[in-house]
């Protein structure tokens, strides 16, 4: 039987009497993009959270290449938040650094750093402060310093945000070449075309629940608005 | 104004309505509502004994008090006039008034009229405990109530005479306020010094300069009419001065504010600015690795801030030449209570913010991503984390027992001195980060929250400080019983950093997110 790389089985997060999120289910495979899309408070940072282990979710169960996964595991799904907090007083190259040592990665993870650097274009500004760095610089360190880590799977928060539109471009061929790479992405964003030019599958969320599901195209089949933009598809379902 | 105190109003009720939603947050109150009540009820049922141990105020501990209060005045009215000035809440707010079309002058008057409110609500629960444990017993209730009302007067003109002091001081006039701000400060000073000297000190110096801000503070104490007078008609002068000069202040008030905030911001994460824009990195080899990894990226942060080493060397120099003062005044003096107050209420104050500070550091840290990428367990990061910090501030502290010690040529207080320090500072930023678990806001020091933060470090302290004292009794000699604090100290910070970690596991993110939102 084929296993998913990632299955997440009936996450439900409370806040008090709302709902913030009620049994989300969906797996995915190994170097798969997937953009869960909807409306502000549908849950999709309510998720990453409980995905990434940092919010405790109420009910449910995330697995990984068919292992259950305890609350620790930061390490095999990494955030990357809305806002890019790096440190401030480490370099580029440092932040690498940093990750490496207290990881334990083992030996020969500097070319890796080296590699991930140049792909980044981050070369220039490998002994740059992270205070000194642009929204997007950070972004990118931050990336960097996350695959080095050795994710397997990457959650993207609203990646474009605060992007202009060629760190948006850049973004976009870096979320195709980690995925070419293996890397499992799940990213959130409000911006449709991008998602459906960028992601395998969608989710569409609304208060907490996964209303839709599917490629580009079986949305608009569903829909049965298949001359209709995506975005038009998204309004009407998430009316 | 009627929008504006419209505005005041929903802020208020949304903030009821938000502690009626998790009432559990009310739990903070309880020390502080019971302790309150036992004093008053001991004041106004009880024998004429004071309540709470007999601490009767000298005219030389008033005259320090007047200094004391010089020294806000003069560093509030200095840094008000360099523009260090919070007048609106959120850079937000300054653009919602903006845009309301309310006019410059209606809106300053209302901040300023805020802060007074605030300030006096604020500070009201703190005088009455100052009140039911210090007030003489024999006051009327209307003198009484009078001393109460100009002691509140006199701190809401404290706090809210930074807005007319920076109006006032916009222009030619800028220069001037700053250096009146610190001469008053530098006479503070020494009033505090001639109050915490002894009686003999304070009877020449006060005789020499013919001007005690005791006196005032002994008025205000008695309940004096006039005191309340004046009170009452500062606090109006100060009024009348933001009407007068408010008019065109918007832009200057939106630029400090922001200015102010970001400041703030920067304090509740602990960042510091640096003088560099790009630096050598540091090579991997030199990194430790696993969990010190944390300790060598605070290290490296400390090297790197700016006027970060200076600080902490001059912070070293004024330890060492306090434990120095201190064994050669022991030498030369009779009476050593003055020196001991002021020393006991240095190192009180030291262990009340030392937590703090962690706190602060690390509400900074758990929102960072790449925190949580270490493989190590979450309490040895804490732990690593937690060492970084204690190592400069610990040596810096334990330098006033170790030149005690060299001065007074006294072996064991030398040798143990940095040890039992570092020990200790290392065990208060573990308490810091178990407080930031149990309440996830660094910075919080209220009412009731300095409450609970003063008896949880009380009572985190104690422990250690019985123990070594009991080894002592106990014929143990000075370096078991320095070795039992030190033990004592290990033991409840790697206790506190395993609750800790416990709390942050699974909830670091969030922890950190509700500081930064508070």
């Amino acid at each position: 039987m084929h296993e998913p790389q990632l299955r997440v089985e009936g996450l439900t997060k409370r806040f008090g009497a709302k709902l913030g999120l009620d049994g989300l289910t969906f797996s995915l495979d190994r170097g798969e993009i997937l953009g869960l899309l909807g409306p502000n408070g549908a849950g999709k940072t309510t998720t990453f959270l409980c995905l990434n282990g940092l919010l405790r979710p109420d009910s449910g169960s995330i697995w990984f290449g068919g292992k259950l996964l305890g609350g620790d595991r930061g390490r095999i799904i990494s955030l990357i938040p809305e806002t890019p907090d790096v440190y401030p007083m480490l370099t580029v190259w440092e932040h690498l650094a940093f990750v490496a040592r207290s990881g334990r990665i083992p030996d020969g993870w500097e070319a890796r750093a080296e590699d991930l650097l140049a792909r980044f274009n981050l070369g220039d500004q490998r002994h740059t402060l992270g205070q000194a760095l642009s929204k997007g610089m950070r972004q990118k360190t931050l990336i960097a310093a996350t695959v080095l880590a050795g994710a397997p799977i990457l959650l993207f928060d609203e990646p474009m945000i605060g992007l202009d539109p060629r760190g948006q471009r850049e973004l976009r061929e870096l979320i195709r070449s980690l995925s070419a790479a293996g890397t499992t992405i799940v990213m959130s964003t409000h911006l449709i075309e991008s998602a459906e030019a960028l992601c395998d599958r969608l989710i569409f969320m609304k208060s907490g629940v996964a209303i839709a599901s599917g490629n580009a195209a079986e949305l608009r089949s569903r829909a049965n608005r298949a001359d209709r933009t995506l975005e038009d598809v998204f309004l009407e379902i998430t009316a | 104004m009627r929008a504006l105190a419209y505005l005041e109003w929903r802020f208020a009720m949304h903030q009821i309505a938000a502690i009626g939603r998790s009432p559990l947050r009310l739990a903070i109150w309880i020390p502080y509502a019971l302790s309150l009540g036992y004093l008053a009820c001991a004041r106004l049922f009880g024998s004429h004994q004071m309540p709470v141990g007999s601490v009767r105020l000298s005219a030389e501990h008033l005259t320090g008090m007047g200094g004391l209060y010089l020294i806000a005045l003069g560093i509030t009215v200095a840094l008000s006039a360099g523009g260090r000035v919070s007048a609106f809440r959120t850079t937000a707010e300054a653009v919602l008034f903006s845009n309301s079309g309310i006019k410059p002058i209606d809106m300053a008057v209302w901040l300023q009229l805020r802060k007074l409110l605030a300030s006096g609500l604020r500070w009201a629960g703190a005088l009455a405990y100052y009140f039911l444990i210090f007030f003489p017993q024999h006051a009327s209730p209307l003198g009484a109530a009078i001393a109460f009302l100009t002691a509140l007067l006199a701190v809401a003109l404290l706090m809210s005479v930074e807005l007319p002091i920076f109006l006032l001081s916009r222009g030619s006039f800028n220069l001037g306020f700053r250096a009146f701000g610190w001469i008053v400060a530098a006479t503070g000073f020494a009033y505090v010094a001639i109050g915490f000297s002894g009686e003999r000190v304070w009877k020449t110096a006060i005789g020499f300069v013919r001007c005690d801000p005791g006196g005032a503070v002994r008025s205000i104490q008695r309940g004096s009419p006039s005191a309340l007078v004046l009170f009452c008609a500062l606090l109006a002068v100060m009024l009348l001065a933001v009407v007068c000069l408010a008019h065109d202040s918007l832009p200057e008030l939106y630029a400090v504010s922001r200015r102010s905030l970001a400041a703030v911001r920067r304090r509740q994460s602990a960042v510091r600015q640096t003088r560099y824009g790009a630096v050598v990195s540091t090579p991997a080899a030199r990194i430790p690795s696993g969990a010190l990894a944390l300790a060598w990226k605070d290290w490296i942060g400390f090297r790197r801030g700016r006027g970060s080493f200076a600080l902490w060397a001059g912070g070293c120099l004024f330890w060492a030449a306090c434990g120095a003062g201190f064994a050669y005044a022991s030498i030369a003096l009779d009476d050593l209570s003055p020196m001991l107050t002021l020393f006991g209420a240095s190192a009180l104050l030291l262990v009340f913010l030392a937590p703090q500070g962690a706190a602060a550091g690390l509400a900074g840290d758990l929102a960072k991503p790449l925190f949580w990428l270490g493989k190590d367990a979450l309490r040895s990061r804490l732990a690593a984390w937690t060492l970084g910090r204690a190592l400069r501030g610990g040596v810096a502290v334990g330098l006033a027992p170790f030149s005690a010690g060299l001065v007074l040529h006294q072996l064991p207080l030398t040798l143990a001195a940095v040890p039992v320090c570092l020990a200790a500072y290392w065990s208060l930023q573990a308490l810091g980060i178990g407080l930031y678990a149990l309440f996830p806001n660094p910075i919080d020091a209220r009412g009731p929250m300095a409450l609970v933060r003063t008896l949880v470090t009380a009572a985190y302290i104690l422990p250690a400080l019985v123990l070594g004292g009991a080894v002592a009794a106990l014929g143990g000699g000075a370096a078991a019983a320095a070795a039992t604090v030190c033990l004592a100290f290990v033991a409840e910070g790697f206790l506190t950093i395993e609750f800790a970690a416990h709390r942050f596991s699974e909830r670091g993110a969030t922890t950190a997110i509700v500081a930064e939102s508070a």
